[in-house]
């Protein structure tokens, strides 16, 4: 590959995007827009990104810019980093959560702890999902049917299924440790929370039951009353 | 006005092309103006099952394109005046029709015809979107094999997404021996996961594979269990109120002497 606008490399951390420092904002917000929606959609989704800028400095337009580009492929924008000197102007704009220059590595804590507690939005599907569908939401997914096998749910926060959950379900996908799953049979192919993996236990389940993260481990158990998530 | 019903499945082998041919013959057994339409372009098969390949002159491709008129390629079946076939063809392949060529086929056929019956190809692609194209019932076959499900699944999603809502769905090649023993899925586990409306059952028999090798439908053979069934679904289709048929297992002698003494395992 020859010089790309625009690179994306995976570490620890999370996602980072290289911008290039050359070439104009404006080609490189194309280059950006064209990645995330072509054919790696799926990689991104759900995804919460660090841009890093290198030497360039950015006006508050631009950054409002990069950061309707992102909003609008469903994509976090974790924070922006730049190893400019230039006094940049990022945060007039910004909201809190997110640091500019020369970044210390992000307060990834703190950012989840706020979002947990301000309410997230609820996407509610009304119908089975069936093999081959899927839904990808940064909130909580309520499913009022079943989700059969070949189907996926992935959400940052919480998913609940009113029926039997026999496809794959994805919860607190950003990293979220307190997101959890409940079916009224939980019967999953593959279940996820932030970052553990469990398949379903053997035997068929009795009753409602809720997984949730207990000490980097997911565990099954009966659903019983819903004051205590 | 008549109605489009297209045969489905997603997997491939299931019995979507005898399921078709059967249900054309079951309907025009009952007095129906019925045509079949092969869309499985490249292999078709539809007019071997019924017995009439070697009437084909004109096929789909040929129709849709403009170099013969509907009429020249419809071929009439050899038991019933009311029966057509309008085959598909095989030496092109899928992207020789547009869905859009198929809706306006449709609406041409269901002047004509009380049931048209569109033969689908396995898979979702473009073969799939042509047959759904112009239809407007769907009916999904699936055997009972985990495999099969799925694919049925998917495919009532498909069709959920091209606004065909509510399709039937038709459980093939189903051995009750097998299922009392709990080595094959039971109806009700197919019904579970599915979620839709089952149209009707048909039995795994050996007359099909003779009837489907000689070209003669299984629905014309009055001791078969299978045609029984698809007679039976041909009438539900037409509204009637049919029960399912009773799959009950041939116990043999020694069954029935048990239970006429009353021994029960």
């Amino acid at each position: 590959m020859k010089n790309a606008l625009v690179t994306v490399k995976g570490d620890r951390e999370g996602l980072h995007i290289f911008c290039e420092e050359t070439s104009s904002w404006s080609k490189v917000i194309a280059e950006i827009k064209e990645r995330l929606s072509g054919e790696n959609k799926n990689f991104f989704a759900g995804a919460s990104v660090i841009i890093e800028l290198g030497n360039r400095d950015l006006s508050v337009k631009d950054v409002s810019l990069l950061w309707k580009t992102f909003e609008q492929c469903g994509i976090k924008i974790k924070g922006i980093r730049t190893d400019s000197s230039a006094e940049t102007s990022i945060e007039t704009k910004e909201k809190d959560s997110e640091q500019e220059d020369r970044i210390k590595p992000v307060h990834e804590q703190e950012t989840s702890a706020t979002e947990f507690i301000s309410p997230k939005p609820v996407y509610i599907l009304n119908r089975n999902m069936r093999s081959g569908q899927n839904i990808t939401f940064d909130g909580n997914v309520i499913v009022f049917g079943d989700v059969n096998p070949g189907a996926e749910i992935i959400a940052t926060g919480f998913i609940m299924v009113m029926g039997t959950l026999r496809g794959i379900a994805h919860a607190g996908s950003s990293g979220d440790e307190r997101a959890w799953v409940m079916a009224y049979r939980l019967q999953p192919s593959l279940l996820r929370i932030a970052n553990c993996i469990a398949r379903a236990p053997e035997d068929e389940p009795l009753g409602p039951e809720i997984a949730k993260i207990n000490e980097n481990v997911i565990i099954c158990e009966p659903f019983k009353n819903i004051e205590k998530y | 006005m008549g109605e489009v019903l297209v045969i489905t499945s997603g997997k491939g082998g299931v019995g979507k092309t005898t399921t078709s041919a059967n249900i054309g013959t079951g309907l025009a057994s009952i007095g129906k103006k019925v045509v079949m339409v092969d869309t499985d372009i490249g292999l078709r098969n539809l007019d071997v099952v019924m017995g009439l390949e070697n009437r084909i002159v004109y096929d789909l491709v040929d129709v849709v394109q403009g170099n013969c008129r509907l009429k020249q390629a419809l071929i009439k079946d050899k038991r019933f005046e009311s029966l057509c076939l309008l085959p598909a063809a095989q030496t092109k392949d899928k992207s020789a029709i547009t869905p859009e060529q198929m809706k306006e086929l449709c609406v041409k056929l269901k002047q004509e015809f009380d049931y048209v019956i569109i033969d689908c190809p396995a898979g979702i692609e473009g073969g799939f979107k042509n047959a759904t194209a112009g239809a407007d019932k769907a009916i999904v076959v699936t055997t009972p094999e985990i495999s099969a499900v799925r694919d049925a699944d998917r495919i009532i999603g498909l069709l959920e997404a091209a606004e065909l809502r509510n399709p039937k769905l038709l459980i093939n090649r189903i051995r009750p021996s097998m299922v009392k023993k709990g080595d094959m899925m039971d109806i009700d586990d197919i019904i579970d996961i599915l979620a839709i409306d089952l149209l009707g059952v048909i039995p795994e028999d050996e007359a099909i594979v003779i009837s489907s090798n000689r070209g003669e439908p299984v629905a014309l053979d009055m001791n078969s269990q299978a045609g029984q069934a698809y007679r039976n679904i041909a009438r539900r289709i037409t509204g009637e109120d049919i029960p399912l048929l009773s799959l009950e297992v041939d116990e043999g002698i020694l069954g029935k002497l048990k239970k006429f003494f009353g021994f029960n395992e």
